[in-house]
């Protein structure tokens, strides 16, 4: 039975820069999405530079040799595109949701944006804004602890660089040396550009070569550390907070891993919002308001996620269920196999339904693997996990934390 | 262009549907006028709970077996209690859906409001609301609300520790006798399904349900500036600030609408280009407007460090009443792009279209379809916005700050 009521058409092409450009074209979406991946994160700074590629993202909408940050703003305002960007470890994107009629324009103002002036008053300014944002960041405890959490986990690893960078970092960097950094990684080999929704592929080749094709940059590589976390336990106070927030934290399968399908079931048992394990030991019972397991997919690394916030007296008791049942994965039933797929079977059909979710869907996995998998492709895949391949995962990535990061009241300690 | 099916059961709950070819999924989403508002004196939070012990149990299952008929249904379900209204949706394939009204509504007429799960229940409501003071942007939310609204409408639909303490699971059953009634509840259905079967099967589900009650209506807001402050030690002081605006049965409702877009439509608002891009103060600014009937607003918020609080507030309240001194055609043609482009986008979504169709029929009886939204925002002129703002100033203000340091409203 088919995932999706409308055809499903994917596309793609590459420009002779190298840039690639990948599309799926929805029947019937009222919408287009377009959306510029670039591989590039805070695992690909040096220390100096921590945070510039989130600090980028910002200057990026800051103005081009055409347009100044106010007709960048204004540009996309006045075609009512939704436009936005987000940074994240490894990786990067711009884009933006457009009626179909308005296609073109999105391109011109987009790929324009793509080759930013970096000014330097413009810098200025932002880097005041970013200093804002690591305020803000630094008044939500569960951040403190996932930033912690991550660098505890990947000691001496860039991937548990923290992607805002720090106060001192970010004060301390120069407009060179992002002019640097943009010129070392944001070149048209290292960017998927991604379609999706409604669109005629013929165009969407022209438009790409008239706004991108004349970029030009060097071979980009990322560099790969191996990583063999050890055990590790840290313990942190903050003043003025009422909740005790814990990280538990084991390896992962990464983004190439066969093993993420019997993975990814396995956490909806145990650590969904709704129905799971952690739901039915610690939120039912009013133990946590907040609690759940995450299986974090990244490039040629992974990590399993275990977190909940709760009243600083039930600390212990919290922490002991929770590595109860990240110590005994194998427990569930067949039933409870067969509906954590049928979840799954409803978030890709809502994932087709939806221009945008569909642009990261299908942009991530190109950056990542150059592949396309169908909606339908994909649910098979689900739908083949068993209880063998999932004790199989397991023996390959045991849940049981080895990094454990505790975030308390200064005054409960 | 959509169409709108609409029917009443004889005991008046009203039904709304519109299909939406092309889509697999279906969407329900019941609204009930049950909230805060009604939550008795002394047991405040009692919405909240029976909205959470509503779903703990219901007709022939418990509270494990209920949530395991949900999911064998694969819904993305939720439910929730605001001040005025509790709310419960679901997503899920449409051929899914008659099973899921089923599911409503044992939950609706036959919660089992189970005595034991009542202490877990509570104990999740305190926990939630300690987490609240660890959440400075939306602590100030709060607080802004108690303040600007008129009693009982300005509650923390959270309840209080106090009145959650309280409850006890005969106060409970007794709220959800007095409350749950058939009296303007109404229901929306979007996506892929068959109006029929979805007609006869909520008739089976609810068509014999009897009970009535007086909905509480929301009384205007008051007539002065006010302002307050709350003392914690937080790296950026929260602003929060509203003042009087026009609600959605208003003839002007999207004048009011297309203004605030002028000040915050996404990047290109006034606000968002004086306060931060120009000037770097903030990470995040912002202005919404909240047309809910009777008590209609607009809300300012800004989060910034202590020092630069009272630059902040002064180019924030100067840009809200500069607005009325006039606006550029760009301007306005930004901000309707902006919001028609919304509205269209967001119609591709089942599950946004049913919360869309269902709120229309709540707050004017009627749902308005895509063209005539589109059109009313079209008919936006800078006489219309000019006029308005005349007419609905920047007052009275309701200031609320939380951090370091209390503000004064900039004369």
């Amino acid at each position: 039975m088919s995932v999706t009521k409308s055809a499903l058409k994917f596309y793609n092409g590459k420009l002779s820069n190298g840039l690639t450009i990948v599309g799926e074209e929805r029947a019937g979406a009222v919408s287009t999405a377009i959306g510029f991946f670039v591989k590039t994160g805070s695992r690909d700074e040096s220390e100096e530079v921590a945070g510039v590629s989130h600090f980028l993202e910002h200057m990026m909408f800051k103005g081009t040799a055409q347009r100044s940050a106010l007709q960048i703003t204004y540009d996309l305002a006045a075609i009512g595109a939704q436009a936005n960007a987000f940074t994240s470890v490894e990786n990067t994107v711009y884009y933006a949701v457009v009626l179909p009629e308005y296609t073109e324009n999105a391109f011109d103002i987009l790929g324009d944006m793509m080759r930013p002036a970096l000014g330097q008053d413009d810098f200025d300014t932002e880097k005041k804004v970013i200093l804002e944002e690591i305020a803000l960041y630094q008044d939500r405890p569960s951040h403190i602890l996932f930033e912690e959490a991550m660098r505890q986990f990947y000691l001496g690893n860039k991937v548990g660089a923290s992607v805002l960078g720090t106060t001192q970092s970010i004060t301390a960097l120069s407009s060179e040396q992002m002019r640097e950094y943009f010129d070392r990684r944001y070149s048209p080999s290292n960017i998927v550009l991604t379609v999706t929704g409604a669109f005629e592929w013929d165009k969407i080749i022209e438009l790409a070569e008239k706004n991108c094709g004349h970029w030009t940059g060097p071979q980009v590589e990322r560099v790969y550390q191996a990583h063999t976390p050890a055990p590790k336990i840290a313990n942190l106070a903050k003043d003025g907070i009422n909740t005790t927030h814990l990280s538990l934290i084991a390896p992962g399968p990464s983004i190439q891993s066969d093993d993420r399908y019997s993975m990814q079931l396995l956490s909806s048992m145990i650590g969904d919002s709704s129905g799971s394990r952690i739901f039915w030991s610690l939120i039912d019972k009013g133990l946590c308001d907040n609690s759940y397991l995450d299986v974090e997919e990244m490039d040629q690394t992974g990590m399993i996620y275990a977190y909940a916030s709760c009243s600083p007296d039930k600390l212990d008791e919290v922490r002991s269920i929770l590595k109860q049942i990240l110590s005994s994965p194998m427990e569930f039933s067949d039933e409870d196999l067969e509906r954590a797929k049928t979840k799954v079977r409803t978030r890709l059909v809502l994932q087709g339904e939806s221009t945008m979710r569909r642009l990261t869907g299908v942009g991530m996995e190109w950056l990542y693997e150059g592949t396309y998998t169908t909606l339908e492709e994909e649910l098979a895949r689900y739908a083949s996990v068993n209880r063998s391949s999932i004790a199989d995962a397991v023996s390959r990535y045991p849940l049981f934390p080895l990094t454990e990061v505790v975030l308390s009241p200064a005054s409960a300690i | 262009m959509e169409k709108i099916l609409t029917h009443t059961l004889a005991n008046g709950i009203t039904i709304v549907g519109e299909p939406m070819p092309g889509v697999s999924s279906a969407a329900l989403s019941v609204l009930i006028p049950v909230g805060a508002a009604v939550d008795p004196e002394g047991f405040e939070g009692s919405a909240n709970i029976l909205a959470e012990m509503m779903h703990r149990g219901a007709g022939p299952y418990d509270n494990r077996a209920l949530s395991q008929e949900y999911e064998k249904l694969g819904t993305q379900a939720g439910h929730s209690a605001g001040v005025e209204l509790s709310s419960i949706s679901t997503t899920l394939l449409g051929e899914n859906l008659p099973r899921a009204i089923e599911l409503v509504g044992h939950t609706i007429r036959r919660p089992r409001l189970p005595e034991e799960e009542l202490e877990n229940v509570v104990q999740l409501a305190l926990q939630e609301l300690k987490s609240l003071e660890d959440e400075p942007s939306s602590k100030v939310m709060v607080e802004l609300s108690k303040d600007l609204y008129a009693p009982p409408f300005g509650k923390n639909s959270m309840g209080t520790v106090e009145g959650l303490q309280n409850i006890t699971i005969d106060s409970i059953r007794d709220f959800y006798q007095k409350q749950f009634v058939p009296t303007k509840l109404m229901i929306g259905v979007a996506g892929n399904f068959d109006w029929s079967q979805v007609i006869q099967s909520l008739e089976k589900e609810l068509g014999d349900w009897q009970g009535e009650k007086t909905l509480v209506q929301p009384k205007a807001l008051k007539k002065v500036d006010s302002s307050r402050h709350l003392h914690k030690e937080t790296s950026q002081l929260q602003i929060a600030l509203a003042y009087p605006s026009v609600a959605i049965d208003h003839p002007d409702y999207y004048v009011a609408r297309v203004g605030v877009g002028i000040l915050s439509g996404g990047m290109a608002g006034r606000l968002f280009i004086e306060v931060r891009e120009k000037r770097g103060l903030v990470y995040r600014v912002s202005a919404s407007h909240s047309g809910s009937i009777n008590r209609a607003a607009i809300f300012c918020y800004a989060g910034t460090t202590t020092e630069r609080a009272d630059e902040t507030l002064q180019v924030m309240v100067e840009e809200l009443r500069k607005l009325s001194k006039g606006v550029s055609k760009e301007e306005l043609q930004r901000s309707k792009a902006d919001l028609k482009s919304r509205i269209v986008l967001s119609s591709e979504s089942s599950s946004s279209r049913a919360g869309s169709i269902v709120s229309d029929i709540w707050n004017l009886g009627r749902v308005r379809t895509l063209d005539e939204i589109k059109q009313a925002i079209d008919n936006v002129t800078g006489d219309h916005l000019e006029r308005h703002l005349n007419e609905y100033t920047v007052s009275p203000i309701t200031l609320m700050t939380l951090g370091q340091k209390g503000l004064e409203i900039p004369q």
